[in-house]
């Protein structure tokens, strides 16, 4: 569904020259720099950038939220105030009452230890009225938000609340007192593929009933491109380009558009994602010229000296000094390589793999949650095979497993004439072919060892040679990581996101393993970072004949990273085949749901049905399944094969 | 309402409602066994009564007398049992050298020890709590910094130094203050002083980091966003969230007051729990230590089951069983 929108000449709010700098230890850090946009009553106004980049900070500078260090200045005309004015009593009027908030994490956003109601009270209390009118507006407010028997739910705590309810919640407070500006910072990020578009169509339909502008932060252009109407890319703390955002992911002019775009992978093309190289600028580096000249592949001698001027072409600006009127040049078309998968050669397999963890439900009884439910899979010599599936399906539960870390309570797991978890299993020779990437770098490497100690590290765990040797060897394969010499004797925290990831993947593939397990490597990152990451494993990979695991959330990682493709549902593998059978002829309804939200916004429709009774036999994705049918309620379906090395678990595929 | 059917239903009922309180409760009532066995069989390991009583010179025929006379030839565990059993009845036996029963003396001392803890306890927390809150909105900046400094020189200021320093300036030097007793309340200043000096401190550092903590959690920027007052998002908000923290150490703090502050009560002659603590013991009052040990082991369990409970209250998650 999509409503027709006219775009009113009415400014609502104009931010100009804009400028925030935080005072840290002496060292003034500039967050925001001379930023100016407006925003008209009604419309959504995105904001692209990556971490770091102000975009944040930019939005909480209007409603003056930031901490006492920010030194804020520039005007921000809120209907002819300047919010920059006002004092820090008056300020707080404006808040809520005519800009609302909406902020990242859903859970944390809400207070613990209080109920729903209480905080839709908090939001309500300015109306002054009595607690039975505070209730049924409560109600009403909870409703408009789709949460469903309100009444019940608003006595319930937070930790009650799944994420996408508490997101809810927390847009139902911002709508509570009418705002006419909505500010959504990242506000489904932390919510599965399926879920986040459901609940920004819902945000974008309620802005529009109610006639909310909306400026929505994001780092995903993707999103962006489906909610906004405009949009400014934010980089290094300024807004690089600003437009009509068809124009801006169409026809970038400014080269980081351009390179930011051709970061993000693409589903159904199999090309290796282009990588922006090097890192983003550290907040308090300054640059005597164009911030992003340093990354750019179009600099040329002046770039480095002068800061760009601000051109404006039509209704877009852009501040390049060469800005990208003749086109992108055309990268030259690296495709994936064809990797030869040895099918003979089977290296790891897994047989009916269970994983139960213990639980304690209300009430003191002793109950098992089955994370994993008998999964079998086989991986072959050179392939890398992809698990993809919402937060909370199993797939870390089971990528663990493989590795030892978590003990199945049933089936087994093979690997390298090996059978895990029985007498004679030799750990030390199973992980020495058998390696792990962690997602949160940061927490998988020592913070007061060396990056170049500790890949050296496993060589000498491994007595493969002495401490000379394997810091020779160590070395060599940062250097091979794509990292600077003189990076490596840095500590962690010293590094970037990017660089520790590559410490990391350096530490798992110094002892050359024969496969490499990657739990959700680039989740954390930004998109130009993950683009460098995935490269450098899918590289790494082909030039060693290594296997991969490659677990993540984002299909079009794994659309972009692997050769076989199994999808994950509560614990169980509901399809899998190769990465084209999966994409262009997706035989479950899960995964043609997952294909479909990120292809497009309005296409997709989860029904999620009040309870009809079902047993605790159904199919697990019974309750969201549009296809379903009365015998999907009495038992679940087993994976069945459905065509050349494609299997499905669904009664009707 | 639907009433419950049978007696076992409605006993399930309460049970599964409230469980989190009952398995604290079952919890509290081990603890308590445990000190009454350990009191016990600690006191009985610690050598033959007859044998201390009685001297060394004691005949084997006076020591049997002396066991029969006080049952001490039974079995232990029948011992034990009668031991129970006295306690059940609230006799703890009486002291070897005053011969009143131990309860007694107890209560005859409570009174005082109260009476200097109580205004102690509630200086310390209230203020501790509001220089913490200060020092955590100030963070980073000089006042923290001097607050911060303050509180550690206030800790570790040992009592028996800054008391006798007290009593040097303000009894000695200027004859302003008595130093002994506790009959007019110029007599509670300098011991009040003394104990409060260590207890802020306490008080402020932990409540500074809980403060800390809890305004960097996203939902108080949150409430901001919402317009609502910073006084408001203190009393409703942070405050509730930064006492579960505070909760646990002020259960620690309370619970030992009963026991007094040994070392000040010591120094000015204060006539409570602790001087009789440290006077019973240095005359060797087995059946007085042992008493006070059981009475101030089960104040302490007591005062941690209020402390489980009151967390239960306030936290829903605990309560719910949530994550």
């Amino acid at each position: 569904m999509d409503v027709q929108m006219t775009l009113p000449d009415e400014k609502i709010l104009s931010v100009q020259n804009l400028c925030v700098t935080f005072q840290q230890k002496g060292k003034d850090i500039e967050a925001v720099r001379d930023v100016s946009f407006d925003l008209y009553e009604g419309e959504i106004f995105g904001i692209i950038g990556e971490t770091g980049s102000g975009k944040s900070v930019t939005c909480k500078a209007i409603t003056r939220l930031l901490p006492d260090n920010a030194n804020i200045s520039g005007s921000i005309l809120y209907r002819d105030n300047d919010l920059l004015k006002e004092t820090k009593r008056s300020i707080a009027s404006y808040r809520g009452s005519e800009i609302a908030t909406i902020s990242q994490d859903p859970i944390g956003s809400l207070n613990p230890i209080k109920t729903i109601f209480h905080h839709l009270k908090q939001a309500l209390l300015r109306t002054r009225s009595d607690e039975r009118d505070y209730r049924s507006r409560s109600e009403h407010l909870l409703q408009e938000v789709h949460i469903p028997s309100p009444r019940t739910r608003m006595d319930d705590y937070p930790f009650q609340f799944s994420g996408g309810m508490a997101q809810r919640v927390q847009i139902a407070m911002a709508m509570s007192t009418h705002p006419k500006i909505l500010i959504a910072d990242e506000p489904t990020t932390a919510l599965d593929v399926t879920l986040q578009k459901k609940i920004l169509k819902e945000m974008k339909l309620l802005c529009l009933k109610k006639n909310v502008a909306m400026i929505f932060i994001s780092h995903d252009v993707s999103l962006v491109g489906q909610l906004c109407e405009r949009v400014a890319v934010m980089y290094h703390s300024s807004i690089v380009e600003m437009g009509n955002v068809d124009d801006i992911l169409t026809f970038p002019l400014h080269p980081y558009t351009a390179a930011l775009l051709a970061a993000v992978p693409k589903i159904g093309k199999k090309e290796t994602v282009a990588a922006i190289s090097g890192d983003s600028l550290a907040g308090d580096v300054t640059v005597e010229g164009c911030d992003f000249a340093p990354r750019c592949p179009y600099a040329k001698e002046v770039c480095h000296k002068e800061k760009p001027p601000e051109i404006s072409v039509g209704q877009r600006i852009v501040r390049c000094h060469f800005p990208l009127f003749d086109g992108v040049k055309s990268a030259q078309p690296a495709f994936m390589n064809t990797r030869a998968i040895d099918a003979d050669n089977v290296l790891m397999k897994a047989s009916y793999v269970k994983v139960d963890f213990p639980i304690l439900k209300t009430g003191g009884i002793r109950d098992t949650f089955t994370a994993v439910n008998e999964v079998s899979f086989a991986l072959r010599k050179g392939e890398i095979f992809g698990i993809v599936g919402e937060s909370g399906c199993g797939k870390s539960t089971l990528a663990k497993a493989l590795v030892g870390l978590n003990t199945p309570s049933y089936g087994m797991i093979e690997a390298f004439g090996q059978t895990l978890h029985t007498s004679g299993f030799s750990y030390p020779e199973y992980t020495k072919k058998v390696q792990y990437v962690f997602q949160d770098p940061l927490g998988a490497l020592d913070p007061r060892m060396t990056i170049l100690d500790q890949v050296a590290e496993p060589l000498v765990i491994h007595s493969v040679c002495d401490a000379k040797e394997a810091l020779l060897k160590a070395d060599q394969m940062l250097t091979e990581c794509g990292l600077q010499s003189s990076l490596f004797h840095r500590k962690p925290y010293n590094l970037s996101g990017g660089q520790r990831q590559r410490s990391l993947v350096a530490r798992a593939l110094i002892i050359e393993p024969e496969i490499l397990i990657c739990d959700e490597p680039v989740s954390a990152m930004d998109v130009s970072v993950q683009a460098q990451i995935m490269n450098l494993i899918k590289d790494l990979a082909h030039k060693r004949n290594m296997s991969v695991i490659f677990i993540s959330h984002d299909l079009s990682v794994i659309f972009n990273m692997c050769d076989t493709v199994a999808v994950m549902y509560k614990g169980s593998f509901v399809e899998r085949s190769d990465v084209d059978t999966l994409f262009f002829n997706a035989k479950h309804p899960y995964t043609q749901q997952l294909i479909d939200s990120i292809q497009s916004f309005s296409s997709s429709e989860i029904r999620v049905k009040a309870d009809e009774s079902h047993s605790v036999h159904a199919c697990a994705f019974y309750e969201r399944c549009p296809k379903r049918k009365s015998i999907c309620a009495q038992k679940s379906p087993k994976l069945i094969t459905c065509g050349v090395s494609h299997e499905v678990a669904c009664f009707y595929s | 309402m639907k009433l419950p059917v049978s007696t076992h239903d409605l006993a399930d009922r309460i049970f599964r409602s409230h469980r989190y309180f009952w398995i604290k409760l079952v919890r509290a009532a081990i603890t308590s066994f445990l000190i009454l066995v350990l009191s016990f069989f600690m006191i009985h390991s610690s050598g033959n009564p007859a044998q201390i009583f009685l001297g060394g010179e004691a005949t084997p025929e006076m020591v049997a007398a002396f066991n029969v006379r006080w049952g001490l030839d039974r079995p232990l565990q029948i011992q034990f049992l009668s031991y129970l059993q006295q306690v059940a009845k609230g006799d703890l036996g009486n002291s070897l050298l005053r011969g009143e029963p131990v309860i007694d003396i107890f209560f005859t001392h409570l009174p005082a020890t109260l009476s200097l803890m109580i205004p102690c306890a509630l200086i310390s927390i209230t203020l501790g709590i509001a220089l913490g809150f200060v020092a955590a909105m100030k963070k980073q900046t000089t006042i923290d910094h001097l607050m911060m400094i303050g509180s550690t020189i206030g800790y570790s200021l040992p009592n028996f130094f800054f008391g006798v320093l007290l009593i040097f300036i303000f009894s000695i030097v200027l004859g302003w203050l008595p130093s002994s007793g506790n009959e007019t309340l110029a007599h509670y200043i300098m011991p009040v002083l003394t104990i409060v000096t260590a207890d802020i401190a306490i008080f402020t550092r932990f409540s500074r980091s809980s403060f800390i903590d809890v305004y960097e959690h996203p939902y108080i920027n949150n409430f901001k966003a919402l317009g609502v007052s910073e006084r408001r998002i203190l009393l409703q908000e942070a405050l509730p969230n930064a006492s579960i923290a505070l909760l646990s150490i002020s259960g620690f703090y309370v619970g030992s007051l009963i026991s007094g502050a040994i070392v000040t009560e010591t120094i000015f002659s204060w006539p409570g729990i602790g001087s009789l603590l440290v006077s019973s013991m240095k005359a060797r009052d087995f059946p007085l230590v042992q008493g006070l040990t059981l009475i101030l082991g089960f104040s302490i369990v007591g005062v941690n089951l209020l402390v489980d409970i009151l967390h239960g209250i306030i936290d829903p998650r605990i309560r719910k069983g949530g994550k």
